[in-house]
């Protein structure tokens, strides 16, 4: 009597996963420096009662001094932003920049943290970068999803195969 | 779309003369919108597509350096608010990480204010990488400067009840604050006055603050006309609840003086 084995016992798939995780492509990026220059000026405010602030401050005018409780650090850092070309791909600017919205997120997180109260606008940009770094960035693909279902289909069938044989041979697994 | 909010209900009364005022007590209105922050609107230079967009209303633009600075563990820094005024400087745009302004001092009448505010949004829509505003507000600061004691018939008795009950005497400063809340936006009444000497008179001249900021919450970019319509009205029954008989004959009247402001 022969064992008769429908699958190999080690698949390339299988294999993969173990040994090699998966690391997403860098992506090309380039930087665009905004434009126009203008002088600065104070303008102060007035007004007839105390401002106050978080979420539910009065509407603040355009020539008041607003404060939302703190402020990130002064030094000024050049901010990256990509146009990203591939073949026959066309983002925005706005887009797929993964290096750019983790910069971003980066600066958010830390002016969150270095607040007392934390702006709800800090919040929902926060939200929106996140939702974006998972779309663009995700920290399981749908590649590595689909590796899973292969080596888990194929561990099914070596299951069935196995007790298959083992029917056959009548003996108990 | 959302064409009806929760905060509609706050202020139970209407009013029967949005179409009956002539002229306004407004010294300043703004329109303000805040958006999820993006840092690089705090740069020193502001987004070209939107300094083209406003170049031809706005003409003249300032960079507006603002600094907070923390005690204890809020942290001390500065970012840049990018202004932008009208030729004639009675209207001025703002933009900031957070928020973007619309302000005036010439108020006339509210389908102007809509008009250019829409403006104003549609080339923000394109710098501030969101489609929705975390808030959208108006805010009319009305002065009843009318040389007469606010408090004969100028003002609603039930705002200044402790000033009419004469059970009080050296009163130098007044004031109040009504603030309503519900879940997708508010109301916030600020009122008050201060006795002062007017410029080379010696009589005390007082006048009398309404300060109205109403604002709806998470408003999305199509929604935001509708939102606009809603607060203002809302703003206008209150500031008409506000008034005494004398204000608003005075407002009926179609006549220049030197105590002109509006909120119709």
């Amino acid at each position: 009597m022969s064992a008769y084995i429908d699958n190999p016992l080690v698949f390339p798939e299988i294999q993969w996963v173990v040994d090699a995780p998966f690391r997403p492509e860098n992506l090309f990026q380039s930087s665009l420096i905004s434009q126009t220059g203008f002088a600065s000026k104070s303008v102060v405010p007035s007004n007839f009662f105390g401002n106050t602030t978080g979420p539910d401050a009065p509407t603040s005018t355009a020539s008041e001094n607003t404060n939302f409780g703190g402020a990130y650090s002064s030094s000024q850092t050049q901010l990256d932003s990509s146009k990203k070309n591939s073949a026959g791909a066309n983002f925005s600017w706005m887009g797929n920049d993964i290096e750019r919205i983790a910069s971003q997120r980066v600066k958010l997180i830390a002016e969150k943290y270095a607040r007392d109260n934390v702006p709800q606008e800090i919040l929902a940009r926060l939200e929106i970068l996140n939702h974006r770094l998972s779309k663009f960035y995700p920290r399981v693909t749908d590649a590595q999803v689909k590796a899973l279902e292969i080596a888990n289909d194929h561990l099914i069938n070596l299951e069935d195969a196995h007790d298959e044989i083992a029917h056959r041979l009548g003996i108990s697994i | 779309m959302n064409n009806n909010w929760n905060a509609d209900e706050l202020v139970a009364c209407t009013s029967q003369n949005t179409e009956r005022y002539k002229r306004n007590f407004l010294r300043q209105v703004v329109c303000e919108l805040r958006f999820p922050t993006l840092m690089e609107l705090g740069e020193s230079k502001p987004p070209s597509v939107f300094v083209k967009a406003l170049r031809k209303e706005y003409p003249n633009l300032e960079l507006a350096n603002e600094i907070s600075i923390g005690l204890g563990n809020t942290a001390t820094g500065s970012n840049h608010a990018h202004v932008f005024r009208s030729s004639k400087l009675n209207w001025t745009v703002s933009l900031k990480q957070s928020s973007i302004a619309i302000e005036t001092t010439t108020y006339t009448n509210y389908a102007q204010m809509k008009e250019r505010a829409l403006r104003v949004i549609d080339a923000a829509s394109k710098i501030i990488d969101s489609d929705f505003f975390t808030r959208v507000a108006i805010r009319y600061i009305n002065t009843v400067n009318s040389g007469e004691d606010p408090r004969e018939g100028w003002v609603n008795p039930e705002l200044v009840a402790p000033l009419l009950s004469n059970h009080f005497s050296g009163i130098q400063e007044y004031s109040g604050r009504l603030n309503l809340v519900a879940e997708d936006g508010g109301c916030l009444l600020q009122h008050g006055t201060r006795w002062q000497k007017s410029h080379g008179v010696e009589e005390e001249v007082p006048l009398y603050v309404l300060d109205i900021d109403t604002y709806r919450n998470e408003v999305l970019m199509e929604d935001v006309e509708s939102a606009l319509d809603s607060i203002h009205v809302q703003s206008f029954r209150l500031f008409d609840w506000s008034l005494g008989p004398k204000a608003r004959e005075s407002l009926s009247v179609n006549n220049i003086s030197k105590n002109t402001g509006a909120n119709s």
